[in-house]
């Protein structure tokens, strides 16, 4: 069994080589299906994001077979907290929608899912340095990386407008998603355990 | 459940991190457990038993 210690490190890369793959299926499929006239090829290149999602999905069992005891309780809190918070959103959703709400997609429910996971582990992680008396250290540190995606994607914009584009609001917010993922690599491979 | 492994951590010389790649589980475990907030498995209990040379019931208390 190979270290514990060992294990955020290769989350990182798997899951990550699985979102670069993920994106380039998504922005690589635009530009292919114009020329393709075969219906099952078509939706075969249609479909082909879903490799990638199921390689991050394995990225994550593989994190969680590596993980030691306390970690894997922690995250399945995490999961069974967002299922939860899933479960309630939903189902009071669908009252809504009735009462004029818009109609969302089950593309949401995955949304209120993962960053309802994000948010209980987020709070798991901060019980924890409480414990140890690092909070100060943890709150200097979310400050930092907020400072440091903000002030990176807020240079990306001013940059795009000085050059005369106006950047759309979702490749800033890959721009953000990028420098968030940097900066956790750094802290990742800089650290001597998870 | 109570435990004497900070204790005997300390008797011994080690750090947390210490500990925590003697026994294969992460700083933030070693810590739990010593804190109370986490009580081991079996399997971790007869491992923490066994480094320590002690009998489970010497280090972990109800």
């Amino acid at each position: 069994m190979p270290p514990v210690s060992q294990a955020p490190r290769r989350y990182f890369i798997e899951f990550n080589a699985a979102m670069l793959l993920y994106a380039a299926a998504v922005v690589g499929r635009k530009f292919i299906l114009p020329g393709i006239g075969d219906p099952l090829l078509r939706d075969l290149i249609l479909g082909s994001p879903i490799l990638p999602i199921c390689l991050m999905a394995l990225a994550v069992l593989r994190f969680y077979r590596r993980m030691d005891e306390y970690h894997r309780l922690q995250l399945l809190e995490a999961l069974a907290f967002s299922a939860g918070v899933t479960a309630v959103v939903s189902a009071s959703w669908m009252f809504l929608e009735e009462a004029g709400f818009p109609h969302l997609q089950m593309f949401h429910a995955m949304m209120v899912m993962m960053l309802s996971w994000a948010a209980a582990a987020l709070y798991l992680g901060w019980k924890d340095k409480l414990s140890e008396g690092h909070a100060g250290r943890a709150i200097r540190s979310v400050c930092l990386t907020l400072a440091y995606v903000a002030a990176g994607t807020a240079t990306f914009a001013v940059v795009g407008m000085a050059a005369g584009f106006a950047t759309p609001w979702w490749e800033l917010a890959l721009i953000a998603t990028a420098l968030f993922i940097a900066r956790m690599g750094v802290f990742i491979f800089r650290s001597k355990s998870c | 459940m109570l435990n004497k492994l900070r204790d005997l951590r300390s008797e011994h010389g080690w750090s947390q991190a210490d500990l925590a790649e003697k026994l294969n589980v992460s700083r933030q475990t070693v810590n739990a457990l010593e804190t109370g907030r986490y009580d081991p498995s079996l399997p971790l209990a007869f491992a923490i038993a066994k480094l320590f040379k002690l009998r489970i019931e010497e280090i972990f208390t109800p």
